[in-house]
Order: C-alpha cells, then structure tokens, then sequence
C-alpha cells in the first residue's frame, strides 16, 4: 500500500527494533529511552516510513498501565512485528490537547463499546489494532480495539511526507479496556511519541547538513564551488548551531521520560518547542541554500524538507508546546530548588 | 554529564544504520511512497 510497506515493518522486527522497549518475558529486548532514540534517529535520517514510534508508545503505555493478563496477550505479537498497534487519539475538534475528547465507550458486560472519529492515524488502514482514548463514564479512559473488529471504518490517505495515514471510524466496535487512568496513559503515549519525533528529527536534520554542505561543495557559480562564499557558509553555521540546540534539547527529552508526570510533561514540551523551531529551520534553510533543486521532487534532500514540516506538527506543534511551556510555568525555573 | 554510549548501543545503532543504508535506499523510499516497496 502506498507510504507502507508491511515487508518494511517486518524487517524492522528482524533487527529486534519492534520489541526494543518489551520486556524479555514478553520476547522484547528490554530495552530503554535511549536505545529508542538511537533507532530513532537512524530511522529519521533513513526517511523510514513505518511508524516505529507508535509500536515503542504501544509498548511503554501496555507496559505502564495495562493489567498484567493483557500485556501477555499482546506484547509477544507487538514484539515480533506481528501486531502492528497504532495510537490513534487525534480528533478534529481537539487540536493537540490530549483531555479533550468525543470519541465514547459504553460497557456491556466485560467488554465495551466504542463510538469514535479519529483523524491522521498513523497506517490506520494498514494497522493490525488501535490505541483508543474514548470517554468512560464522562472520563477518559484508553482502550484496545483490533481493526478487525466490526463497526471499524478506515479512509487511507498519503501524508505530505509520503507517509501513511487514515481517518478511523469506530461505531459500536468491541474494545478491550487497557486503564481507567485514560489522561494519564494518553500523556504518557505523547510524551514517548515527543522524544521519538525530536531524535527522528536530529537523524533528519543530521542528514540535511551534510547533503546541502555536500550540494555546496559541489555546485559551481562564477567558476567556484558556492561553499566557498562567505555569506552562505555563515548560513550553514546557523544551521548547524540550530541542529546541536535541537540535539541537546532530545537527549533531554530522553532523559526525562522516566520522571514524575508533571517534570516529563514539561520537558517534552521544551524539547519540542526546540526541535519545532529547528527543524523548520534548517529545512528551509536547506531549500534556500540549493535553490530549485532543494524541492525537486528526485531530489532526495526535498524528501528531508517534508519531512521536517511533517514532523513539526506532529504530536502538537510549535505553537501548542510553547503554550505548555507556558502554562507550565512555576515561580521559579527549579533550577536551585 | 556522561553522554558515552555503551558497546551495546553502539552496536544497535551501527546494525539500524547499515540496513537503513542497505535495504531503505533513496530509491526504495521513493517505491514505498508510490506503491508500498519495490
């Protein structure tokens, strides 16, 4: 299917990448943060696809909140690639903020049904189940719902980084309850799905430099290579100055995923009010510096332009973070206290 | 501050990098967006 490539993903559990972060006795590597970051960085720079990010959030928020049963159901297949499980929160009215919510579940014995619309799920048409908040008794709770159950509607579509995406419609579909403690395993499930996105888009940016210094060493005008004048060599200096904030700013959010809630969520919003400002831009200092070829579609380095647009947006965007940061504000920065 | 990587994660890195440089190639990418691979 195009923007997805199921072969693609099953390679990546033959690199042990899909159970990175589930425990051995799931069939997982056991590993951690910043393991996820390494992968995920080589991942943004490769312009992969496949949506890893959502199987280490599938992983995190199963482990974190699920009852013990059910985590032993699922995280074998998740761990071995054969279960592609994919956070599907988005809704059209809620912008980025994870508390609001339309989507509702009714209980009917042990199991529950969900009435939802959620927009720009990650492979939704090619996902093997979904990450569901829905509203339970006018809270929000996460739920598990296979995308075969019935009463599931999915509309595929390519995003504009060439990445697939769907609108999933839930009517009266089965779900499984993961927690009743739905804002805060939501949290959790952005927050893995931020520091994801920001090392994704160091490997990116990473990759980005190197192409236009490479574009700039090569491309000759008035008999030189263009690298040689000044005033765009100041402009790859910028660059690469907005790349190391960027750098810093993700191993930072990696660092504090494993804090108290109210410290990670902070964090994360830091982090990507960094990486959003930087990744714009270096892409688009980029498509500046190679002139029309920087947005040729042939081109590989138009491809690393899309995606960093792409990415800034993803998980709430620049403007959404900087407004957490804000809201998050203390009377003091807690850098003595 | 220690930001060394362990030998393991170095490993992990190296093995992701070369079946990204390996296997997803520029061209590889671009069939994947069109139609889901080569």
């Amino acid at each position: 299917m195009a923007g997805f490539d199921r072969d693609n993903y099953a390679q990546l559990a033959d690199l042990g990448l899909c159970g990175l972060l589930v425990a051995q006795d799931h069939g997982g590597l056991g590993m951690g943060p910043v393991e996820a970051m390494l992968v995920m960085q080589a991942l943004g720079a490769g312009l992969v696809l496949e949506p890893l990010t959502h199987t280490f959030i599938t992983s995190s928020v199963l482990a974190r909140f699920a009852p013990s049963d059910l985590q032993a159901r699922w995280l074998p297949g998740v761990a071995s690639g054969e279960t592609l499980a994919v956070l599907a929160w988005q809704e059209r009215s809620s912008r980025y903020r994870p508390e609001k919510c339309e989507a509702k579940a009714a209980p009917s014995q042990q199991i529950y049904a969900l009435t939802a619309t959620k927009n720009i799920v990650q492979a939704g048409d090619q996902a093997d189940a979904f990450i569901v908040p829905a509203l339970l008794d006018g809270a929000l709770a996460l739920f598990w719902v296979e995308s075969a159950a019935s009463g599931v509607q999915t509309r595929g579509y390519l995003t504009q980084n060439g990445s697939r995406a769907a609108d999933v419609t839930l009517n009266q579909t089965q779900a499984t309850l993961i927690t009743r403690d739905g804002l805060a395993a939501l949290e959790l499930a952005i927050d893995v799905g931020l520091a994801a996105a920001c090392a994704q888009g160091v490997g990116l940016m990473d990759k980005t430099l190197r192409l236009t210094a490479d574009y700039l060493n090569t491309r000759k005008q008035f008999g030189v290579a263009i690298g040689t004048f000044q005033a765009l060599r100041h402009r790859m200096a910028d660059m690469k100055m907005q790349l190391e904030l960027a750098r810093s700013m993700s191993y930072y959010a990696t660092l504090k995923l494993g804090a108290p809630a109210a410290e990670r969520r902070v964090a994360l919003a830091r982090a990507k009010v960094q990486l959003g400002q930087s990744m714009r831009f270096v892409g688009q200092q980029s498509v500046q510096l190679h002139g029309g070829i920087g947005v040729t579609d042939e081109y590989i380095g138009s491809h690393y332009f899309k995606h960093l647009t792409q990415l800034e947006l993803s998980f709430g965007d620049t403007l959404h973070h900087l407004g957490e940061v804000s809201n998050r504000m203390g009377e003091t920065a807690g850098v003595f206290a | 501050m220690n930001f060394d990587l362990t030998d393991e994660q170095v490993q992990l890195q190296d093995a992701v990098q070369r079946w990204v440089d390996k296997s997803y190639t520029f061209d590889h990418y671009r069939a994947t967006v069109k139609h889901g691979g080569l």
